[in-house]
């Protein structure tokens, strides 16, 4: 009988694991800005949590424990692919330029991630988790194992950073007006 | 480091991210509605909030195959990015006193200084954390609370919160036609043309509820009403 129970509960844990990729890969690509990576990472990380189900010791710290073991799988890439470099003030510089002005939607997006990706990594982890994932800054002190005063201090200085970036140039997001036009 | 950023900083971010106790949250907001340089820092925290939740809400997953929904990548770009860049270039700030119920937690207010709090539009981009029905709830409790006094609510759909209105997947549509029926012109229910057609590109069901209309852009349609003195409100 407690064989069934403990089965039932990893059937729920493993669909909510499942529920939870794409938030994942959204806050891995933030990370990584490598779509390719990304979803490596989170395939990685969606595997491990499943051959780990038995070390979650609290069902409703679900999301925390699946994050630190994505930020785990993502210093594993890093110490692997780039073991000289201090992680958490890296900014990433994948050659891409922010695109030219425009009223593309797309392009405001990329914009936006642009900036993003130009925050150094500790800030940028910490913003994700709180704006993508929507974790509580003691989820993402658990999450990022850091005190949650450095989880204040790096989303006030990422946003003043994203600031600067995005609203120093907020004419160039002005959009071009349209009329509403009702087609029913 | 902390020392370097100031108090009331580490307050105004901790209010966005829904931090605070009451308390503390109620003395943050006394000193902002005194102070409008915090204001406007408020007004930039939940703008930059949405802007980095909207640039990625479209992205579903790398790969394309056979192992489930999450591997298919979206390939457009939410709405709210331009959202939040016209209400950037509009230069609105948050209000503080135009809200006609107490919002929940889910809840953030954008509003103009001159705002009129007898119109407001409520936005939706996505069901997270059950916000269609929180959209529904609170346009009704508005209707109902001050519809005496002729207030009018908009509700804009889009992005992923066009589902609210689809009729192949949204558990509401009977409640939406009622309540267009129960409120008549004082309730509409606005669809993104952009987000239906980009649907339909998908091979996807866009049919919509009969009480919905459509807009050619749900981001310019709010930035007009903004214009025009709306209250907008994100849920």
């Amino acid at each position: 009988m407690k064989k069934l129970i403990i089965s039932s509960k990893h059937r729920q844990l493993r669909k909510r694991i499942c529920e939870q990729r794409t938030a994942m890969y959204r806050v891995a690509l933030s990370w990584c800005n490598e779509p390719a990576l990304a979803d490596d990472l989170v395939q990685e990380t969606s595997l491990t949590a499943l051959h780990k189900l038995d070390q979650l010791k609290d069902e409703a710290r679900l999301e925390a424990w699946l994050y630190r073991i994505l930020n785990n799988c993502w210093l594993g890439y890093l110490r692997k692919n780039r073991p000289t470099v201090d992680i958490d003030n890296m900014i990433l510089d994948n050659g891409e330029q922010p695109p030219e002005q425009s009223l593309q939607q797309y392009q405001v997006s990329m914009r936006v991630r642009h900036a993003i990706s130009q925050l150094p990594m500790g800030q940028r982890q910490v913003l994700t988790l709180v704006d993508l994932q929507e974790l509580s800054y003691k989820e993402v002190s658990e999450a990022l194992d850091i005190p949650i005063g450095t989880v204040m201090s790096r989303i006030s200085r990422a946003r003043q950073g994203l600031k600067e970036m995005l609203i120093s140039s907020k004419e160039e997001l002005r959009i071009q007006k349209q009329h509403l036009k009702r087609v029913k | 480091m902390n020392d370097q950023i100031k108090k009331e900083t580490l307050g105004l971010n901790a209010l966005v991210d829904r931090e605070l106790g009451t308390e503390e949250r109620e003395r943050i907001l006394s000193d902002v509605e005194k102070d409008a340089m915090l204001r406007q820092d408020l007004s930039d925290l939940y703008h930059l909030k949405e802007m980095v939740r909207s640039a990625y809400s479209d992205e579903r997953g790398y790969t394309t195959g056979s192992s489930g929904d999450w591997l298919g990548r979206g390939g457009a770009i939410a709405a709210g990015v331009m959202l939040l860049a016209a209400v950037f270039a509009g230069g609105y700030q948050a209000g503080t006193g135009t809200s006609l119920s107490e919002p929940s937690a889910d809840v953030f207010h954008l509003t103009q200084a001159n705002a009129d709090p007898g119109r407001v539009m409520l936005y939706v981009s996505s069901d997270e954390g059950g916000k269609f029905k929180q959209t529904l709830d609170q346009a009704q409790a508005y209707l109902d609370s001050y519809g005496n006094r002729g207030i009018n609510v908009i509700v804009v759909a889009s992005a992923d919160g066009t589902d609210l209105f689809r009729r192949s997947i949204t558990p509401y549509e009977e409640r939406i036609n009622n309540l267009k029926v129960r409120y008549g012109e004082s309730l509409d229910f606005i669809a993104c043309n952009n987000a239906i057609t980009r649907l339909r590109n998908e091979g996807a069901d866009a049919d919509l509820v009969n009480a919905v209309e459509v807009a050619p852009s749900a981001v310019q349609y709010v930035v007009d009403r903004l214009r025009e003195g709306w209250t907008y409100v994100a849920i």
